[in-house]
């Protein structure tokens, strides 16, 4: 009896399991995934990974990467330190926290050799368990070992399904076919960059007002992986440096204990010898909360210029990178 | 643990298996660990206030069985000792702030100062149940209908047996007790069954329950942005949500514990194919209307007394059961709502059955009754408003502009695709809507063929097969349709 019974729910399990595959390659070949609400991909969505890492896969050396969520892939323009002689790549992403970060460099520090790499701690991403950015990379990327690693690590199920809808949907179309989506007000820069079309933001000082006040408490999680990072870069030899991009005056003093969040990236900074800049608390460094952003904390084009910048004298002045002496090297191949 | 997680997927498996791996004399202490774990993955501390109520009960029931049939009067401290310690416990946890906060108020109304002391504890989740279903065995062994149990590890897993610990069905000592004392083998059947019965338990859950909880949570937490049609859209979703969320836990409880052999008792039968208020109350989470009808509203009197006092008693015991519920005005007001109703459906009997047959509603029963269904369905979301709504305030807005406005966001829903995902979609996506409509619909036929016929019995004719490709594919759609957040069930928080 308990025999039959485990045959049968075997049997289901399989078929189950069959099935499920069987209706993802259906509404993929028919064109209706937008009918299965569980369908975990952002092959070619938001963020445009898709072209950074097509592109990403052509470069070779680089000064400088980028990590990070959208803070990074449109805070930092490869175009302003390229006039400086730097070679730089943004392989920012989507919700991109220290645990996604950490695969993408894992896998791709040995093949750009950067100097410097670059990572953009906005709070939000060090409470955030990562996997919106794991299903954004897993989607956009070739399954390769350090992303099927990363969504082990994620533990979650999700996940799992993202990689295997991936799987399928390579069946249908290879990665280099995958198209695009078009975005009106975003465009895609070489070198990693999206850059906002809006010039000005319309948030009235009312609804500035009423943003909501949070208190950042990074995961453990999270800050394991920055640690996992910080070994990584040592044991290339590469300089890290952490920044956290300016957002409005009005949005960041919504965040309580903005001090002591500030305070726990400059503690393990100052522990491991890392530069901290946080363009959110100085007084050498202001922007223009209407001209300077499009939303509450994403940059303008006037305000990435005025940022980037900023950050390219503090890299010289801190000895970080030398443009003469970058501009100087070798294979830039951008 | 939630039924909807992954930690359920493994735990229950290896209980089910180590439960029928174990010899009799093991297996009620396993069944009671697994309990105490089921429990205290969601917090350890308040497993304390379980052990504390089951030895409270134990003792009592025990003291209670030493005195003799007939001396009902020396029972009565013993009876009152687990009464108190029950209410009390649910009066600490949940009521104290509601109470303190409403006497803070009148002593306002009273020009009187009064600061009420607030205590931040979170509810222990269950406790309603388990409470009530620790109480219905004190009082059962105090009338003598049932012996008071020996021993004291059973009693135990009778008070914290997993599958209906947290949100019911709350079971009678009466059916569960022996039942937790048999031998159970294994039987195909009853697996089989058990397992099908968890899977529809899930589906309701995860494909339907948490698929509406979004549209419904958009409308009900910003109320004053919508009128008409949305607010209308957004009570019917909740009536469906809510009854997906609590009988697909009833589902997967009563499966899970039907797996391993034991019956618990049916919670709900196609509440909205009600035909009167008086009726849907005989089918919505029948545990506990019939713990009120068995422990309140027969003990006040029932219907065996004058008029008056017959009101009277119905009207008690629906603000009880609306209390129960929750510690908040818009609880109390769905009770006294549904105790206005079955007053009045009950004094108006005999003139709605003139009025019907004038109309000669009588000749065309499906109408009679389809009108009947509706005029119940109506009055049950009417209810529900009360019962979801954040406020009393935002429950009176509700009401007040459910029926305003319906042709001007009927008109804009047409017209611009902007007002359509806001007033139709609820702000969701358009095939989430679609979808869950669907599901909705789905299971509207699929109770409303179970009344005529036996699904079950067409399904297990089917040849093996045909039955293996079907619950394969029907377990494949539930994972790719359903909402896999680990939402809880609503009923968690009473």
């Amino acid at each position: 009896m308990k025999k039959k019974f485990f045959i049968r729910a075997a049997s289901i399990l399989v078929t189950g399991s069959l099935s499920y595959c069987g209706i993802i390659l259906l509404a993929i070949f028919l064109g209706l995934t937008h009918w299965i609400p569980n369908f975990y991909s952002n092959s070619g969505g938001i963020g445009q990974f898709l072209l950074r890492m097509r592109e990403l896969r052509k470069v070779e050396d680089v000064n400088v990467v980028f990590v990070g969520s959208s803070h990074a892939y449109r805070g930092f323009d490869p175009r302003e330190f390229s006039t400086k002689g730097i070679a730089a790549f943004n392989m920012g992403s989507t919700s991109q926290t220290p645990f996604n970060s950490y695969f993408l460099l894992k896998r791709y520090l040995p093949v750009n050799k950067p100097e410097v790499v670059v990572m953009e701690l906005y709070w939000d991403m060090l409470t955030q368990d990562g996997l919106e950015s794991t299903i954004d990379i897993v989607s956009n990327t070739e399954i390769e070992g350090e992303f099927v690693e990363m969504v082990a690590a994620s533990k979650n199920s999700l996940a799992f399904k993202s990689l295997l809808i991936t799987a399928l949907q390579r069946l249908h179309t290879p990665l280099d076919y995958v198209e695009q989506k078009e975005s009106g007000t975003d465009v895609y820069i070489n070198g990693g960059f999206t850059q906002s079309l809006l010039e000005e933001n319309s948030l009235s000082e009312e609804h500035l007002a009423k943003l909501d006040s949070m208190v950042v408490e990074p995961s453990d999680f999270q800050l394991n992986y920055l640690d996992k990072i910080i070994g990584l870069c040592k044991e290339r030899d590469i300089k890290l440096v952490f920044v956290v991009a300016p957002v409005t005056t009005e949005y960041k003093a919504k965040i309580i204990n903005y001090m002591a969040y500030s305070e726990i990236l400059s503690t393990i900074a100052a522990k491991n010898g890392i530069l901290f800049l946080d363009y959110n608390h100085r007084e050498d460094f202001e922007m223009e909360t209407r001209y300077d952003f499009y939303d509450q904390d994403h940059l303008t084009q006037r305000g990435v210029r005025k940022f980037n910048e900023q950050l390219i004298r503090d890299f010289k002045f801190f000895n970080i990178i030398n443009p003469e002496a970058a501009s100087s090297g070798t294979t830039k191949n951008l | 643990m939630l039924f909807n997680s992954l930690e359920f997927l493994i735990f229950f498996p290896t209980v089910v298996i180590l439960y029928f791996s174990l010899p009799h004399r093991f297996q009620w202490l396993l069944l009671l660990v697994a309990s105490y774990t089921f429990y205290m993955f969601w917090r350890v501390d308040y497993a304390l206030i379980l052990i504390f109520s089951t030895i409270v009960d134990y003792i009592c029931g025990r003291m209670m069985g030493r005195v003799p049939e007939g001396m009902q009067e020396k029972r009565k401290p013993w009876l009152w000792l687990s009464l108190l310690s029950n209410l009390g416990i649910l009066f600490a946890f949940k009521y104290f702030n509601f109470f303190s906060s409403a006497a803070e108020d009148l002593a306002l109304l009273l020009d009187m100062e009064y600061a009420s002391p607030v205590f931040e504890f979170l509810l222990p989740m269950g406790i309603s149940f388990y409470t009530f279903q620790t109480m219905s065995y004190s009082i059962d062994v105090y009338y003598g209908r049932i012996a008071p149990e020996k021993h004291f590890g059973v009693f135990a897993l009778f008070v914290s047996f997993f599958p209906q610990l947290v949100a019911g069905p709350i079971e009678r000592a009466g059916n569960l007790l022996d039942q937790l004392k048999q031998k159970h083998s294994f039987n195909y059947q009853l697996a089989g069954s058990g397992i099908q019965l968890m899977a529809w338990g899930f589906f309701k859950k995860v494909v339907i329950a948490d698929r509406l909880a979004p549209m419904v949570n958009q409308v009900y937490n910003h109320p004053t942005e919508y009128e008409g049609i949305p607010l209308i859209l957004a009570t019917v979703f909740f009536a469906f949500q809510i009854y997906c969320d609590f009988s697909g836990y009833s589902d997967i409880a009563i499966g899970a514990a039907r797996v391993m052999g034991f019956q618990l008792m049916v919670n709900f039968r196609s509440p909205y194919f009600a035909t009167s208020v008086k009726d849907f109350w005989s089918r919505w989470h029948i545990s506990l209307s019939t713990w009120f009808r068995d422990y309140l509203y027969i003990p006040l009197g029932g219907n065996r007394v004058v008029k008056w006092r017959w009101y009277y008693n119905l009207f008690i015991v629906f603000l009880v059961s609306g209390l129960w519920h929750g510690a908040n005005w818009t609880f109390i007001i769905w009770g006294a709502l549904h105790g206005f109703y079955q007053i009045f459906g009950t004094a108006t009997e005999k003139e709605r059955n003139i009025i019907a047959q004038k109309l000669l509603l009588h000749r065309v029963p499906a109408l009679y009754r389809f009108i009947q269904i509706a005029t119940t369905f109506f009055l049950i979301c009417l209810a529900w408003v009360f019962f979801r709504a954040n406020s009393l305030s935002d429950a009176l807005y509700i009401t007040a502009n459910m029926f305003e406005g319906i042709p001007e966001s009927a008109a804009a829903i047409m017209n611009d695709e902007y007002a359509k995902t806001k007033l139709l979609y609820l702000n969701q996506l358009r095939e989430i809507f679609y979808l869950s409509s669907i599901a909705v619909i789905f299971l509207i036929i699929i109770e409303f063929a179970d009344r005529g016929t036996d699904l079950k019995r067409i399904l297990s004719n089917l040849p093996v097969p045909v039955k293996i490709a079907f619950y394969g594919m029907a377990g494949a759609l539930i994972v790719l349709m359903g909402n896999f957040t680990e939402a809880e069930f609503i009923y968690f928080q009473f």
